[in-house]
């Protein structure tokens, strides 16, 4: 089996995983007593009276089966078509659509940053195990595992934007001059972004700098890395061209699963930070109890972890030829 | 990783003295930080109603926004409400959570791990397809909305929501152990003398996959705690239970002239967090079979 067909293979796997993500994201928010609709209008002080409940209990389709409900659900989510909010009336997809830049920029900077920050890192420890600089590393991992994100960003807060007053405490511009240029609105994001992306990027960094150092570890140890030792190499093609390929392996199954946890953390970190992305309005729908915008951003949610675990999959069986065939 | 113990040579001293593992426990560093944290935050969480200095819920009005002094350790909040003494309190619906939902987590995952372990087939398929794709999401999505669905968000609801959608990694787990345990000659033997499949999941098997489930329900009570934690900060919990989050919640529009509100609170979801990945990470090296062999 080739490369190509790999993918097909592993593209077409796809399609039960989608339909399950919808089969659980639409019967957990159905599960609400009284079906969604009800909880979002006959609230404990509501006023609404029950002819008007039936009559937008019938526009939103409540009184179909619930069978029939989720396969219209289903197709209008091919066609682009989220549903429709139901605090502002407003299509979910534009809502959406607002939000993702942001959720984007943030989580893939926080990405490369952890990747840039791990790998070197976890390198060096695995090389000076038992060094000052392993232990301090190891320490140091180990208090970032344990620190709640938003704990992390208020200390970051604290020090960086009110006592040294580097960064703002919060937001993602700032609207100055009317008319700003590209460059300076991506500078003042740029700016905007850097404590909430550190704030981000701290699990997966600490949890890929373990990772790459044990690997690495177990890695040096390896009968090949002895021949090429022996062959009479230099140390740094022993480490960057014999070693590190097969320490990048492992790191890659765990950075597609770092995905969905960026995503995650991202709600929190951005509700830290009032980072105006997909997190901040998942937590205000949910204060709303506005279905459909919980079921799109959720589903939105799944789509993006499955594409990025779609890629990790292509590139783990590119660097391992074993997975092909 | 052979965790049948016939590469070891006094297999008695490993696996028959629980005295020689916990003697283990106690000389490894980093088990031993984790369990003087754990057991004092325990302690700290059963007697903060009669130790705690004021009540939780008793506002001070005079004094809110009260630095720390000597009669306020931690200070007061917007509220006037004592923080040492919620931040004591706090300590209970923490633990409880992290320690319910992972006794949820072991009833679903290890059972459940067991049987499609030891029988395969096609149940084990389709658990394992299930498994697969509900890691594949982003678990704190599925958590917000099953959370939200229930009109009274109090720590029940928040322990059956972590316990039902975290189980399946524990599943896992158990089930690869017992996919290779089932095929050690233990088993066999025990199979050749016609012992029941209950009596050899349970007596013969499962007490061999103890060290790898205990592990992972040590690490798992601080990611419970810290999901609890996100939970709460988010404000999606019932605000009359004492949370650290919440606490942590309610201090951020005063941060720049309240920082004791918000600070306390988080250090301590930082402590009790990092005693249990501290104790999770010693009991690793502790039963990890394969690298004890390397060092000694």
């Amino acid at each position: 089996m080739g490369l190509k067909s790999y993918i097909l293979k592993r593209t077409l796997l796809m399609i039960p995983t989608f339909f399950a993500l919808t089969i659980i994201t639409f019967f957990i928010s159905r599960l609400a007593p009284g079906g969604p609709l009800k909880y979002f209008i006959l609230g404990p002080e509501s006023q609404i009276s029950m002819e008007s409940y039936l009559i937008l209990s019938h526009k939103y389709g409540f009184d179909k089966p619930l069978w029939v409900q989720y396969v219209t659900w289903i197709k209008n989510i091919f066609l682009g078509d989220f549903g429709t909010s139901y605090a502002n009336y407003q299509p979910v997809t534009l809502l959406m659509a607002k939000r993702i830049i942001p959720t984007l920029v943030l989580t893939s900077t926080s990405f490369f940053l952890s990747l840039i920050i791990s790998i070197p890192l976890g390198i060096i420890c695995a090389l000076k195990n038992n060094s000052y600089i392993d232990f301090f590393a190891r320490i140091t991992t180990l208090i970032g595992m344990s620190m709640p994100s938003f704990w992390e960003g208020l200390l970051l807060i604290y020090f960086f934007a009110l006592y040294l007053g580097w960064f703002p405490t919060l937001g993602y511009q700032t609207i100055t001059s009317i008319n700003p240029t590209t460059w300076e609105s991506m500078k003042d994001i740029a700016w905007h972004l850097f404590l909430p992306a550190l704030t981000l990027a701290t699990g997966s960094l600490v949890l890929v700098t373990r990772l790459v150092r044990s690997t690495m570890l177990d890695v040096l140890r390896q009968d090949y890395i002895m021949t090429a030792r022996a062959k009479g190499l230099k140390e740094r093609i022993v480490i960057l061209k014999h070693a590190l390929r097969n320490v990048l392996l492992p790191v890659v199954t765990i950075i597609g699963l770092r995905i969905g946890f960026l995503l995650s953390g991202a709600v929190i970190v951005e509700t830290m930070f009032a980072w105006p992305g997909l997190g901040t309005l998942m937590i205000e729908a949910v204060y709303s109890r506005d279905y459909p915008i919980i079921m799109g951003i959720t589903m939105l949610v799944g789509i993006m972890v499955m594409i990025a675990n779609l890629f990790t999959d292509i590139i783990y069986a590119y660097l391992d030829p074993r997975i092909r065939y | 990783m052979s965790q049948t113990g016939k590469d070891n040579k006094n297999e008695q001293d490993q696996y028959g003295s629980t005295s020689y593992i916990i003697k283990k426990i106690f000389r490894n560093p980093s088990s031993l930080g984790g369990l003087v944290i754990i057991i004092g935050m325990s302690i700290i969480a059963i007697i903060s109603p009669y130790v705690a200095p004021y009540h939780p819920d008793k506002n001070f009005w005079d004094y809110s926004y009260g630095s720390p002094n000597t009669a306020h350790i931690m200070g007061t909040d917007h509220l006037g409400r004592d923080v040492f003494s919620r931040v004591l309190i706090g300590a209970r619906a923490s633990l409880i959570i992290g320690i319910g939902a992972t006794l949820l987590v072991l009833l679903i995952g290890v059972p459940l791990g067991a049987i499609v372990g030891y029988y395969g087939g096609l149940v084990d398929n389709i658990i394992m397809k299930f498994t697969d794709i509900l890691l594949t999401f982003p678990s704190i999505f599925l958590l917000i909305i099953l959370v939200s669905v229930f009109s009274v968000k109090g720590i029940g609801a928040v322990i059956l929501s972590m316990g039902v959608l975290g189980w399946m990694s524990m599943c896992r787990v158990v089930r690869g152990q017992f996919l290779s345990l089932k095929e050690a000659t233990y088993v066999k033997a025990a199979r050749g003398l016609g012992y029941s499949n209950k009596r050899i999941i349970f007596r013969h098997i499962l007490p061999n996959t103890l060290s790898p489930i205990l592990v992972m329900g040590t690490l798992r009570i601080g990611t419970a705690i810290m999901s609890a934690a996100g939970l709460s900060f988010l404000g999606l919990m019932d605000p009359s239970i004492i949370m650290w989050g919440t606490m942590v919640n309610l201090g951020l529009p005063y941060m720049s002239f309240a920082w004791w509100i918000s600070t306390f609170p988080g250090l301590f979801i930082f402590i009790t967090v990092l005693g249990f990945n501290l104790l999770g990470d010693g009991l690793r090296d502790v039963f990890d079979v394969k690298r004890r062999g390397l060092r000694e």
